[in-house]
């Protein structure tokens, strides 16, 4: 037979031991690889600082756990195991009582891999937040609307006179009295101006009450009998699968259903994008800096047939931020410069002499803008900080703003004033601000403390002295007043920094002034031109230019800034998509949506954004898209009937620790209407419909913030679905091997042992009837 | 040698190991902290008192010992006390209420750690380039990490601190670190913080308020506490009131006398504000001495002893040093055993849901086993290994969460997801199986140094349980005894890994919706599974069966070691907690 000898050589390969030890080996360092990466010194001391490749995550890979663990070199090597093991099952070890424990080791372990090619083949995991009411808006007559139950979400329902608005202003996981329940209240606007809070609490519509804003009894009349607000569960009835990407659309006149278009092989780890002007400049030395395109096509959904999309960059970690770059009309002097010092690499900074947050660099310089040449000279004379107040008919005064004052002093008009305050460079959330803090007396014998800033647009005059609680403090929550126009103070910080970079009035250019021993330096410097200091240290004017424009692009977060739970969940990650049609073209960056909420309200911090972009079609449709994970219809509807939280003693203090357990309390939709409540909870997940749900997170309280209302919390939870066809083949091949190894460790020597002292006591017996016997070696053999 | 001659060995090895418990125990507890002047008020009404952290109920002294340690790291709060020269260590109980109502006398003191080496010489420079300290200082900053409130505030440290918490990846979370450290060593933090007092109207939900709920500052706003404690029975609020006033004002006066005798009233009224709430005395008691006792991890000296006279008793085979070296082996073990017991009691769930408690556990079973595997092997030749095997493991874990203080011996409560019988059985049989795979690596250690000076390549030619099955009468290699001795834990851990792999994988299904996700603790832990099974297999064909062995089970150690350190404090995962 030609096929004898390949088939006697591939038995022989896949019967022998040494060819399992090689794949078991290979295995080893596949996992290995894939999980924890390859570790290497990284000075070349050995006993230095480690780092490690995570090569599944090179550009070469782009692969996630699970992915890199079902590339088609594991799958092969798993079957090659596989065949190894029953080949050699059957080729090698005799089925026997002695040989039990090893043929129920590896029948166990094929059992395992069988049990996983189902599991793993078949796997669908994923998550869905249920949120746990709605308030149904009901105006007799005029319509309906349906609010999501969720501080500061917000709906109308129109009539004749005018809208009612209704906003959610507060959500109780809890009754004042203590008692489980679950309390909404609602902000109502009637059309006629009229304004109340309803407050209602789920499963008791006898405890529903009206109160006005600041609390107090409604007068009768505000509240039209043929408004009704009710609170009902909010039906979920998708998923969103684990780990996916996909694009979606949806009409924006409409707002229907979105429609998912899975975008699988889409990168994850690594940026591309496909020249450098598609980004900011990249402003960290960790970042690679390369330009690395991509072009994948998108499947486009039938109602944008007509179109052609691409993916044509992607980022991991990225922002979307807006920059002035030179151009446009309005007067706003930006500068590109670079400065570098006696060792270590130039770093290059962009700043707009406007703009507080963005006037300094590195500590070292300054960029201001002058409107006129006096006050260009007005710099040029004074490095320290001055400040001058003006009454009319009366001269103006200088105040020391080297120490505070301790006693008021006349400054003309029958004004007093004292300098409570010098406050250089504070440093606030948008930048760094010069302040101080006067104390003033008005010819009327009004207290007033004003804090003046160089900007005197942004001056403010608060009630009483500065030495009143709170005053003095930049936080101060003294009462406003209006600004004293009689007195004008006019502040200049001086020199925070060694050099400023000045621009204007107008197209006068820069100048480099600098503080000396003889006074203020002062020389114009051009685009291009480089400066050297004393020392080494230089500067470098790259770019300037009077007037700017916005513009958007995203800025790749550093990786030392990118918080590590985002980054894993690729929160940050942006695509960009390219659509053409015929000779139109568009080109947007999409962030990415956790969930692709059809109702952008649900999508309350902790469940990301909702931000779609808008897209003009050349037809005049008007398209919305997101960036998100793809969506699946779940078997079951489902609603959340409760959800209890379980503390310590101490009861729940906000410190995760003092939780006990979560429990959701849900009911699913089968053909009977919807089930009797079914709980989950922490390792106690139920299975309905060929689904198992688990609890996966919840809703936790947020203090308010500028950004968010605030919430206790409990307004949602947060399930685990997923699917478990396999999971008993595979624990029952697991089962399996664990008694053959027992079998065979334990077992087996018993057997041997008793066998060998058997064939012993046999030759003792032999040679006592004096029957001529094997030899020892020969019996045992 | 005769059984009155082992008997007699065997007792001196016990007695000796008892006075060495002793000698440590009296090191510990008599340690260098202050305990003259002041220092050495009478504290022990708060050893019976149970304060309210994190979800639990703890004594003062286990509160105040995590507290301090947040404040202050593992070098504790140290301050000149009187005309002293030096700064002395404080306890930490004294410490917390010292710095809670007397303030201002740490404003300068060295008491806030900073545990990165790096940032500690870049503030350093920082702040000598400020020229505001001298350099002395900065050089005792940079060797203990402890650095003044006052210099932390100063403008260059401000600005370090500023520049550090932009890097989120390297440093922001020290600087999260020294910030809580500065919010947690004031005065209003550590009075808001004192949660002693049980709730007045006695639920269990109910929080727990400090002495300073028991005031209110006439503005109007009450917090929860105060209006819980405005709630009180005036007589008992007003006994509170009272003897708390009396003991600050008294502690402030150093008035020690009165202080611990305010003090002792206090306690005791707050043990009768909601006696049916309030844990068992005896716990609390039990508590403070198990962390004031310093969690007696020093027993590893024991252990280390135990394998000095053990490895004699194998090398040489000395009966003495094996009745010694055993004697030595079941002091620490029973010590070690009580250790477990206590924290057991203390916690009131079985000691494995955390690092330090994995450790400690795992290396118990790894004693229990042994001592088992020594009953069943006392008359082979595989006697000592398994004791010796075991006090290196128990060493070896034990010296590890003394000197590693990321291994924190804080008692917190679990996370809701180890609410389970699984972590029950899945992480015992993990843990003790890691153990093994230790313990067999020792015995491995010492094949590999024999072959290494020359020894020939012996192998336990009947297999592992095959020589535990003989009855010792055959003269056999030491060489085929440590590879035998080998093969019994090796295959032991591989049956325990393995089931212990798919118990995992029965939680990880009913708690996370899928049996095995690719996690690194779970590709590690098949990694580990991989090398032992890789060493059957190669055992199988290879002649010199007793080095491969060895290599493997060495290699299989180094693999779970790697699972156990660099994957959980290294690279993020599910079982981050464990």
């Amino acid at each position: 037979m030609a096929f004898a000898a390949p088939l006697k050589a591939l038995r022989t390969l896949f019967s022998s031991v040494r060819f399992g030890v090689t794949l078991l080996t290979i295995l080893f360092v596949y996992a290995t690889i894939g999980s924890s990466g390859i570790p290497y010194p990284t000075t070349l001391n050995p006993f230095g600082p480690w780092g490690f490749s995570q090569v599944r995550t090179l550009p070469a890979f782009e692969l996630t756990e699970f992915e890199w663990f079902h590339t088609w070199f594991f799958l092969v090597l798993c079957a090659l195991i596989a065949a190894n093991i029953i080949v050699a099952t059957l080729t090698r070890i005799r089925l026997s009582v002695v040989n039990l424990g090893v043929w129920m080791i590896h029948t166990g372990i094929i059992t395992l891999i069988v049990g996983s090619v189902i599991y793993f083949g078949t796997k669908v995991e994923g998550d869905a937040p249920v949120f746990r009411r709605a308030v149904v808006i009901n105006v007799e007559g005029a319509g309906a609307a349906l609010l999501p139950a969720l501080p500061g979400r917000s709906a109308a329902v129109e009539t004749n006179a005018g809208p009612y608005l209704c906003t959610v202003v507060e959500t109780a996981p809890e009754l004042p009295s203590g008692e489980p329940g679950y309390a909404v209240s609602v902000a109502v606007q009637t059309p006629t101006g009229g304004r109340f809070v309803r407050r209602l609490v789920d499963g008791q519509p006898q405890l529903t009450a009206d109160a006005l804003p600041g609390g107090g009894p409604v007068p009768v009349g505000i509240v039209d009998p043929g408004f009704t607000l009710a609170l009902q569960p909010l039906v979920q009835e998708d998923f969103w699968i684990k780990e996916s990407r996909a694009l979606a659309f949806r009409s924006a006149e409409t707002a229907e259903s979105w429609n998912h278009v899975s975008l699988d092989g889409l990168p994850r780890f690594n940026d591309y994008y496909a020249q450098p002007e598609d980004v900011w400049p990249l402003t960290s030395s960790e970042l690679d800096g390369v330009v690395r395109p991509i072009d994948m096509p998108v499947a486009v959904p039938e109602q944008l047939a007509d179109l052609d999309i691409r993916i044509t960059g992607f980022l991991r970690y990225a922002v979307e931020q807006s920059r002035r770059v030179p151009g446009g009309h309005r007067i706003d002097p930006v500068a590109l410069v670079e400065l570098s010092g006696p060792q270590g690499a130039p770093s290059r900074h962009r700043l707009a002499a406007l703009r507080p947050q963005e006037r300094t660099a590195g500590g070292a310089l300054e960029f201001r803008y002058v409107e006129s040449m006096d006050a260009l000279e007005a710099m040029q004379l004074q490095a320290d900080p001055s400040l001058t107040l003006s009454v009319e008919g009366s001269d103006p005064v200088t105040l020391s703003l080297a120490e505070p004052g301790t006693a008021l002093t006349d400054v003309g008009a029958g004004w007093q004033a004292r300098v409570h305050e010098f406050i250089p460079q504070l440093t606030l959330p948008n930048g760094a601000l010069s302040l101080v803090v006067l104390h003033l007396r008005t010819p009327e014998g009004t207290d007033i403390t004003r804090w003046v800033f160089e900007d005197a647009s942004i001056n403010r005059d608060i009630s009483g002295s500065p030495d009143g609680p709170g005053h003095g403090a930049i936080n101060a929550r003294g009462e406003s007043r209006e600004l004293d126009t009689r007195l004008t103070s006019t502040f200049r910080a001086g020199f925070a920094f060694p050099l400023m970079l000045v621009g204007g009035p107008d197209d006068v250019g820069l100048r480099l002034l600098s503080p000396g021993p003889d006074g203020i330096n002062s020389a114009p410097i051009q685009v291009g031109q480089g400066v050297t200091f004393t020392g080494g240290a230089g500067l470098r004017v790259i770019e300037f230019s009077l007037t700017a424009r916005e513009e958007i692009r995203p800025f790749i977060v550093p990786p030392r800034q990118r918080d590590r739970n985002s980054d894993i969940g690729g929160s940050f990650s942006m695509i960009r998509v390219e659509l053409a049609s015929g000779g139109w073209s568009a080109t947007h960056w999409l962030p990415f949506h956790r969930y692709s909420f059809d109702d952008p309200r649900l999508a309350v911090p902790g469940l990301g954004r909702a931000e779609p972009t808008l897209l003009a079609l050349p037809d005049g449709r008007r398209v919305e898209m997101i960036f998100t994970r793809e969506r699946r219809p779940l078997p079951a509807p489902v609603i959340l009937d409760d959800f209890i939280l379980t503390s310590h003693v101490g009861g729940f203090t906000g410190d995760v620790s003092s939780i006990r357990d979560w429990t959701s309390v849900l009911r699913f939709e089968s053909g009977d209407g919807w089930t009797m409540p079914k709980s989950i909870s922490t390792n106690a997940p139920v299975a309905f419909a060929g689904l198992s749900y688990f609890q996966s997170f919840w809703d936790a309280p947020r203090p308010p913030s500028q950004m968010d209302f605030g919430t206790p919390g409990m307004n949602f939870t947060g399930l685990g679905v997923g699917n478990r066809n396999g999971v008993v083949t595979q624990l029952a091949g697991g089962t399996l091997a664990v008694i053959g190894m027992l079998y065979a460790f334990y077992v087996k020597p018993v057997i041997k042992r008793r066998r060998r002292e058997r064939v012993l006591a046999d030759i003792e017996a032999k040679k006592a009837i004096g029957m001529q016997a094997e030899t020892r070696q020969e019996v045992l053999a | 040698m005769t059984s009155t001659g082992r008997i007699a060995w065997w007792s001196s090895g016990v007695f000796v190991g008892l006075g060495l418990t002793a000698l440590i125990l009296w090191m510990l507890l008599g340690r260098s902290v202050a305990t003259t002047g002041f220092a050495a008020i009478d504290l022990r009404p708060l050893d019976e008192s149970a304060v309210y952290h994190r979800g639990r109920l703890k004594s003062f002294d286990s509160y105040a010992r995590e507290i301090v340690a947040q404040v202050a790291g593992p070098k504790g709060v140290s301050r000149v006390l009187d005309d002293a020269a030096e700064p002395t260590r404080l306890p930490a109980d004294f410490a917390y209420l010292d710095m809670m109502i007397r303030p201002e006398l740490y404003d300068d003191a060295d008491i806030i750690y900073v545990k990165k080496k790096p940032m500690r010489a870049q503030l350093a420079a920082a702040l000598e380039r400020a020229g505001t300290v001298d350099t002395e200082t900065l050089d005792a900053f940079i060797d203990t990490g402890l650095i003044s409130e006052s210099l932390l505030r100063s403008p260059a440290s401000l600005e370090m601190l500023q520049i550090w918490s932009r890097d989120v990846v390297r440093t922001a979370s020290h600087v999260n670190a020294i910030r809580a450290a500065m919010h947690f060593r004031s005065s209003e933090t550590l009075a808001t913080s004192l949660r002693i007092i049980p709730p007045p109207d006695g639920d269990r939900d109910t929080p727990w308020l400090s002495p300073a709920d028991l005031w209110t500052d006439g503005s109007g706003a009450l917090t929860e506490g105060q209006r819980l404690a405005a709630g009180m029975d005036p007589e008992m609020r007003d006994a509170l009131q009272r003897s708390w006033a009396a003991f600050v004002e008294a502690w402030r006066a150093e008035d020690t006398d009165r202080a611990a005798a305010m003090l002792a009233t206090f306690c005791t009224a707050i043990h009768e504000a909601a006696p049916e709430l309030y844990p068992e005395r005896s716990r609390l008691l039990t508590e403070s001495t198990y962390f004031r006792a310093g969690s007696f991890t020093w027993s590893w000296i024991i252990y280390l002893f135990a394998v000095l006279f053990l490895l004699m008793a194998v090398a040489f085979k000395w009966e003495g040093a094996r009745m010694l070296g055993l004697g030595m082996f079941s002091v620490a073990f029973l010590l070690h055993t009580g250790t477990i017991a206590v924290r057991w009691y203390v916690s009131g769930r079985w000691p494995n849901s955390n690092m330090f408690e994995a450790v400690t556990t795992s290396v118990w079973f790894g004693a229990v086993v042994a001592v088992a595997l020594e009953l069943v092997a006392r008359r082979t030749a595989l006697r000592n290994l398994f004791a010796i095997g075991a006090s290196v493991a128990c060493m070896a874990a034990m010296m590890s969460v003394q000197f590693i203080p990321k291994l924190d011996p804080a008692i917190n409560n679990m996370m809701p997801i180890l609410h389970d019988l699984w972590l029950y059985i899945h992480t015992n049989t993990i843990i003790a199986s890691y153990a093994l795979i230790a313990m067999a690596a020792v015995t491995s250690i010492l094949y590999l140094l024999r072959r290494l000076f020359g020894a020939p390549a012996d192998f336990a030619r009947v297999g592992g349980t095959g020589m535990l099955l003989q009855d010792g009468k055959r003269t056999v290699s030491l060489g085929e005894v440590l590879d035998g001795a080998t093969l019994i834990m090796m295959e032991l851990s591989f049956v325990m890994l393995w089931a212990g792999i798919i118990m995992g994988a029965v939680w990880a299904d009913h708690s996370w919706g899928r049996p095995w996700g690719w996690d690194p603790k779970e590709v590690f832990a098949l990694n580990t599974f991989l090398v032992f099974l890789i060493l059957i297999h190669v055992r199988l064909r290879v002649a010199d069966k007793g080095l491969w062995t060895a290599v493997l089970a060495v290699a299989g150690c180094g693999v779970m070691l790697f699972n156990w350190i660099v994957i959980n404090f290294v690279i993020a995962g599910l079982h981050s907690y464990a």
